[in-house]
């Protein structure tokens, strides 16, 4: 079996996951962006979103902050350095795969 | 969606999010509207060219004027989509910071249509016999492909469709190449500014769920 379809055995779970890699590749693309923003355009549900969020948050791939915009209060989330070593190296395994 | 999720893991990212940033940027209906409106405001400029008398300084001053005031606004388009965004509807669409990159790209395309009046402008001044009927076909062509290659989805294929018909349609026709152009500005503005607002005020109607 080639070696590159053996690498998807050591696939990120954290990314492939199909939410996970939607919100992934989107802060990816992105300086930063919202939950709500996240959620329209995902078209995740708020827990699935939340509960994505955690997962990312807690593998230090999304930095999350809690702030406000005047008065309207927003959830900003980013891709941290890992976050974007995790996703590059992600890429590398599905491409060389495929 | 099963296969929708399936059909994610085995695309590259960097086209999920092209795609996902792309529906997001069009599913409010704006960028339509004010490219609606730019090609509106562009009718009554073609159509002042023909009607009054060229010599004069009254109809130099306000053509200048009105193109550079033009050429203004359709360059202001990305940040006053932004501004209205963040002002007015940050609660229905959530708050995105773009990366510089995707704003050089969005400039782009503006100085591609900036160009295509401009050479239509070129037309109406230079006037070499028949090729200012070409220009408006294959600015038509041009439109067509635009909002086709922008859009993906039916309702940008349909007002492209249009586009070219229009300018194809226009380009061959026995009227003055001025009043051709302001028709088709016109009929393209129209299509586009209508296209956004149906889309404007559906977005507007869904409920909004607060954020976490």
């Amino acid at each position: 079996m080639s070696k590159n379809i053996l690498r998807l055995a050591e696939i990120d779970r954290v990314i492939h996951e199909p939410g996970r890699l939607m919100i992934v590749a989107l802060l990816a693309a992105v300086e930063e962006a919202d939950f709500q923003y996240l959620r329209q355009t995902t078209g995740l549900t708020q827990g699935n979103l939340s509960t994505h969020l955690s997962k990312l948050e807690g593998a230090g791939y999304v930095q999350v902050e809690k702030t406000f915009r005047g008065k309207y209060p927003l959830t900003l989330c980013r891709l941290t350095e890992r976050g974007k070593e995790a996703l590059e190296g992600y890429k590398k395994v599905i491409k060389g795969a495929l | 969606m099963q296969e929708l999720s399936s059909r994610l893991l085995v695309e590259n990212p960097d086209e999920i999010a092209k795609r996902l940033l792309l529906k997001a940027h069009t599913r409010d209906g704006l960028p339509e509207m004010f490219v609606g409106l730019l090609f509106v405001l562009a009718a009554p400029l073609n159509w002042m060219s023909s009607n009054l008398d060229r010599s004069s300084m009254g109809f130099k001053g306000s053509f200048v004027a009105g193109y550079v005031g033009w050429l203004l606004l359709a360059v202001s388009i990305p940040w006053l989509i932004k501004w209205a965004r963040r002002r007015f509807l940050v609660e229905q669409e959530g708050y995105v910071q773009l990366k510089s990159s995707k704003r050089m790209v969005i400039r782009i395309l503006l100085v591609a249509a900036v160009v295509c009046m401009l050479l239509g402008a070129a037309a109406l001044w230079l006037k070499p016999p028949g090729l200012d009927r070409w220009i408006l076909a294959a600015l038509g062509l041009f439109v067509c492909a635009v909002w086709s290659l922008i859009g993906q989805t039916l309702r940008f294929r349909v007002v492209g469709a249009l586009n070219g018909a229009t300018g194809i349609l226009l380009a061959f026709n026995g009227l003055s190449i001025e009043i051709s152009l302001a028709i088709f500005f016109g009929v393209s503005g129209l299509a586009s500014l209508l296209s956004g607002l149906v889309v404007f005020i559906r977005f507007m109607r869904k409920p909004i769920r607060p954020g976490e």
